[in-house]
C-alpha cells in the first residue's frame, strides 16, 4: 500500500555497529533484519554483514550493516568499517556502566576519525532487564556473578545507567539516543528509522534506484545532525519495512 | 559414491614418499615443544628452552597444596568446583556415535535445523551419509587391526602414510575422532612432557589468577557457546514455562569449558582470552576430555595458527593476507570481484599490507577454524585433515569455498552484495564430501611450505610497518637472511 505508482528514490546507507562485547549488537541487527531474537546469541568473530530496507515516506533506504566483534582486540579492524560509513550505532548495555564508558570512547573515535557528516546513534540496550516495560523481566540473561546481579534492586530492576545520564551525554555530543530491547523489540525499528531520517539527503551517494535525481533535487534538509530527543519521539515512528 | 572420490594429486607434499617425513615430523614436534615452552616463561618475551627451568621459574613443580585439600577452608569450595571433574578428565566426556538425542538433534547434540539448512535438507543428506560413515568405520577397523591396534576406544593410531592420510581425508569415525586428532596433532608427547601442568593451572585459576578482563568476557561467552548443542544448553523441561525466571543450571561441559579457558588464559599471557577460543575449546570438549582439550587448544593457537589469537591479531591478518594472495593467484576472476575497497579502488596484496574489506567476512574462518561458518559435520571433516596435515588445510578449504561459490560470486554486480554472498556460501555446504573432494582435487598443490613462506613475508611486512610507525631505522631483527631478502624485495619494487 505504501508503494506508490512511481517508484520511490532508493539509496543505500552504510551503517556500522560498535560497542563492548555482549551488549547486544548482533541481537539488535537480528531483530531489525529478521524480527527475531535468539537467547544467548553467539559472539561475533570478526564481523558480519547484513542488509535491510527501510521505507520512508519519500524514499527507500537500504541499510548496509557491518556488525562488529565487541572484544577489545578486534577494535583495530574498526576503521575498515567506519571509514566509509554514513551512520553508526554505538551500543551499550544499560545494566553495565562500563559499557557506556566504552561507548563514549567509540563516539570520540568516530568524531575524530570517521566521515565528518556521520550520523551517530547512542543506544542503551537490554531495556527488558529493567522493570520499566510492560513485559519486564528480572532474569539476567548473563547469569553469573556480574556486578549487575550483585547490585540488583529488590524490585528486580537491573538498570545501572540512568536514562537522564545517557541522554544528556547524547545531547551534548549531538547524537541520536534510544533505549531499546532487542529481546522484546522495543524501539529497534525506531532507531534505524531515526537514523534514516537523519541522514542528510545531500549526503546520499551511490543512489542506485530509479528516481535518484529527484532524491537529490528533493527537499532540502538541515545537513547538521538531527537530534531526536527520545525513544518516543514521533518523528521516529515512520515505519521501516521490516 | 565417494569411496574413490579423493584422489591425491600427488603434486604437493608427496614429492618424496610420505606426507610427513621423519624430518618434517621432528621439526613439527620441536616447534611444538618450543611453542609450549614459550608459554611458561614468566616474562612473555624470554624464551626458555629447557622445560625443567620453566617449571622452576614458574613454580609449577612445587607440590600442590591441593594434594591435601582438606586443609583448606575458604578457597576450598571454589577449588572443589574446579576439581569436581578431575576423574572424568581422564576419560572422554562423550561418545558421540552412541549418544541418544531426540530427532531434532544430530549425532553430536546440535540442532539439525539452522538458519541456512532445513531439517528436510539435513535428512536428505544425512541418510546416505550415515551409510557412508558405517562403511568408512568398517575400513578404519580393518586399518587399525592391520596395524595391530585396538579398536575399542582407540587412543593410538597408525603412523602417518599416504594411505592413512587418504583415510583421514575421507573422515575419521565420529567416536574415535577426538583421540585421533589428539594423536596426530602431537598431543601425547605434549602431555607427557608437561605432566600436571593443567592441574596446576586450574589451581592457579581457583586462586584468582585469571585476569579480571579475561574472566569477565569468558563468563559472558560461556552461555553463548553452542547454545544449539544439548550438552551446552539442555532443552528446558516442559513445565518450566517459556519465561522461567530460574536460572538454568550449568552443564558439566560448560563448567569444563570455563576451566579450559581459564587455564589457557593463564598459560598464554600473550593471548589471554580471545573470542573464538570458546568455540574451539567447546568443540574439542565434545570429543575429548578437558586436559586434552586444553593441550589441543594450545597446539591450535601456537603451532597451527601462530599469533592469530594474540592481542593484536597479527597472525590472523597474516593468514588473511596469505589467503588473498592465494585467491588472486588461483582464481583471478573471483579475485576481481572480492578485491574491491569500499570506495571502489583495489589493493594488490603482494604489494600492500592492507587487506581488502572482504577479509572482514573471512576473519572468523581462521580464528574459529570454520566453526559457525561451515555446517558442523563439514567442520569436523575439515578438522580431521587439519590436525593430520596442518594449517594448509584451512587455506585449502577457504579456497574451496570460493571455488564452489565461483558462479555465484561472478554473478554479483552490487559491490556490497559480495559480502553477503561470501558470508552465506559456506553456511550451506552441508555435503562435506563434496567440499573435501573439491578441496583435495583443486588445491592440493598449495603446500605448507608455500604457506609458511608467504606467512613469513607478511610478518616481515608488519614488522617493517611497525618499525616505520615508531620512526625506527631499518634494523636487522632476525638472521642475516631476512635482511638480504628484504633487500631483494626492494629491488622488486
Amino acid at each position: 500500500m505504501a508503494e506508490a505508482t512511481a517508484p520511490k528514490p532508493s539509496s543505500s546507507v552504510k551503517l556500522v555497529l560498535l560497542g563492548e562485547a555482549a551488549v547486544g549488537k548482533s541481537s539488535l541487527v537480528l531483530r531489525f533484519v529478521n524480527n527475531d531474537f535468539q537467547e544467548n546469541k553467539e559472539p561475533t568473530i570478526g564481523a558480519a554483514f547484513l542488509t535491510q530496507k527501510c521505507n520512508l515516506p519519500t524514499r527507500t533506504i537500504k541499510f548496509e550493516i557491518w556488525d562488529t566483534a565487541g572484544q577489545e582486540r578486534f577494535a583495530s579492524l574498526a576503521p575498515m568499517y567506519y571509514r566509509n560509513a554514513q551512520s553508526a550505532l554505538v551500543v551499550y548495555d544499560l545494566t553495565k556502566p562500563t559499557s557506556l564508558i566504552k561507548a563514549k570512547h567509540w563516539v570520540a573515535e568516530l568524531q575524530r576519525q570517521a566521515s565528518p557528516g556521520i550520523v551517530i546513534a547512542l543506544v542503551g540496550n537490554k531495556l527488558d532487564l529493567t522493570n520499566e516495560t510492560a513485559n519486564s523481566s528480572n532474569s539476567l540473561s548473563d547469569g553469573g556473578d556480574g556486578e549487575a546481579a550483585e547490585g540488583e534492586d529488590a524490585d528486580g530492576d537491573a538498570r545501572r545507567v540512568s536514562t537522564a545520564e545517557a541522554k544528556s551525554y547524547a545531547e551534548e555530543e549531538g547524537l541520536l539516543f534510544f533505549e531499546t530491547s532487542a529481546k522484546l523489540g522495543t524501539n529497534v525499528t525506531e532507531v534505524f528509522t531515526a537514523i534514516a531520517n537523519a541522514i542528510p539527503e545531500t549526503s546520499l551517494k551511490g543512489t542506485r534506484g530509479p528516481g535518484a535525481a529527484q532524491a537529490n533535487a528533493g527537499r532540502t534538509e538541515d545537513p547538521s545532525r538531527v537530534n531526536l530527543t527520545g525513544p518516543r519521539d514521533n518523528a521516529s515512528k515512520e515505519g521501516c519495512a521490516c | 559414491m565417494y569411496e574413490n572420490g579423493f584422489q591425491d594429486s600427488g603434486v604437493e607434499d608427496n614429492a618424496g614418499t610420505r606426507p610427513a617425513t621423519a624430518n618434517s615430523e621432528q621439526r613439527r614436534v620441536s616447534r611444538l615443544s618450543e611453542a609450549m615452552n614459550d608459554a611458561l616463561a614468566p616474562p612473555a618475551n624470554v624464551i626458555i628452552r629447557d622445560s625443567a627451568a620453566i617449571f622452576r621459574n614458574s613454580g609449577l613443580n612445587t607440590p600442590s597444596p591441593y594434594d591435601t585439600p582438606s586443609s583448606m577452608d575458604g578457597a576450598l569450595e571454589v577449588h572443589d568446583q574446579y576439581f569436581a571433574q578431575k576423574d572424568s578428565s581422564s576419560r572422554p566426556v562423550t561418545r558421540p556415535s552412541t549418544a541418544p538425542f531426540d530427532a531434532t538433534r544430530d549425532r553430536y547434540g546440535f540442532r539439525k535445523k539452522t538458519q541456512y539448512v532445513s531439517v528436510a535438507q539435513y535428512e536428505a543428506w544425512n541418510g546416505p551419509y550415515t551409510e557412508y560413515l558405517t562403511r568408512r568405520r568398517k575400513k578404519w577397523v580393518i586399518l587399525l587391526k592391520e596395524s595391530g591396534l585396538i579398536t575399542d576406544r582407540p587412543t593410538r593410531f597408525p603412523p602417518k602414510s599416504v594411505k592413512v592420510k587418504r583415510f583421514v581425508r575421507k573422515g575419521i569415525p565420529p567416536d574415535w575422532r577426538g583421540e585421533a586428532w589428539f594423536y596426530y596433532a602431537g598431543g601425547p608427547s605434549m602431555i607427557a612432557k608437561q605432566p600436571g601442568v593443567y592441574t596446576e593451572l586450574l589451581r592457579q585459576a581457583s586462586m584468582g589468577e585469571v585476569t579480571e578482563t579475561d574472566n569477565e568476557i569468558i563468563e559472558r561467552d560461556l552461555n553463548r557457546t553452542f547454545p544449539d548443542n544439548i550438552k551446552f544448553k539442555p532443552d528446558r523441561p516442559p513445565d518450566s514455562g517459556r519465561d522461567s525466571q530460574i536460572p538454568e543450571p550449568e552443564t558439566p561441559l560448560l563448567q569444563s569449558l570455563r576451566r579450559v579457558l581459564h587455564a589457557f588464559s593463564i598459560y598464554n599471557p600473550k593471548i589471554g582470552y580471545c573470542q573464538s577460543l570458546n568455540f574451539l575449546a567447546g568443540l574439542l570438549l565434545l570429543f575429548m576430555n578437558e586436559e586434552k582439550s586444553f593441550w589441543m587448544l594450545n597446539i591450535i593457537t601456537r603451532v597451527y595458527l601462530p599469533g592469530t589469537h594474540e592481542v593484536n591479531l597479527e597472525g590472523a591478518n597474516v593468514d588473511l593476507g596469505v589467503l588473498m594472495t592465494s585467491i588472486k593467484e588461483s582464481m583471478p576472476s573471483v579475485w576481481t570481484k572480492i578485491a574491491g575497497e569500499l570506495d571502489g579502488s583495489t589493493i594488490d596484496p603482494s604489494k600492500s599490507m592492507r587487506l581488502p574489506p572482504i577479509t572482514l567476512c573471512t576473519t572468523a574462518w581462521f580464528m574459529s577454524c570454520f566453526i559457525g561458518t561451515l555446517p558442523i559435520e563439514t567442520v569436523l571433516r575439515v578438522w580431521d585433515s587439519f590436525f593430520y596435515e596442518g594449517s594448509k588445510t584451512l587455506f585449502r578449504i577457504a579456497l574451496t569455498i570460493f571455488k564452489l561459490g565461483e558462479q555465484e560470486i561472478k554473478a554479483v554486480n552490487d559491490p556490497m552484495e559480495i559480502f553477503q554472498v561470501v558470508q552465506t556460501i559456506p553456511r550451506r555446504m552441508l555435503d562435506c564430501n563434496v567440499v573435501l573432494e573439491t578441496c583435495f582435487k583443486k588445491f592440493a598443490n598449495l603446500s605448507q611450505g608455500t604457506i609458511e613462506q608467504r606467512r613469513e613475508e607478511r610478518r616481515r611486512g608488519y614488522a617493517d610497518e611497525r618499525a616505520r610507525a615508531n620512526g625506527e631505522p631499518v634494523v636487522v631483527r632476525r638472521k642475516g637472511t631476512v635482511f638480504t631478502r628484504r633487500k631483494e624485495r626492494k629491488v622488486d619494487r
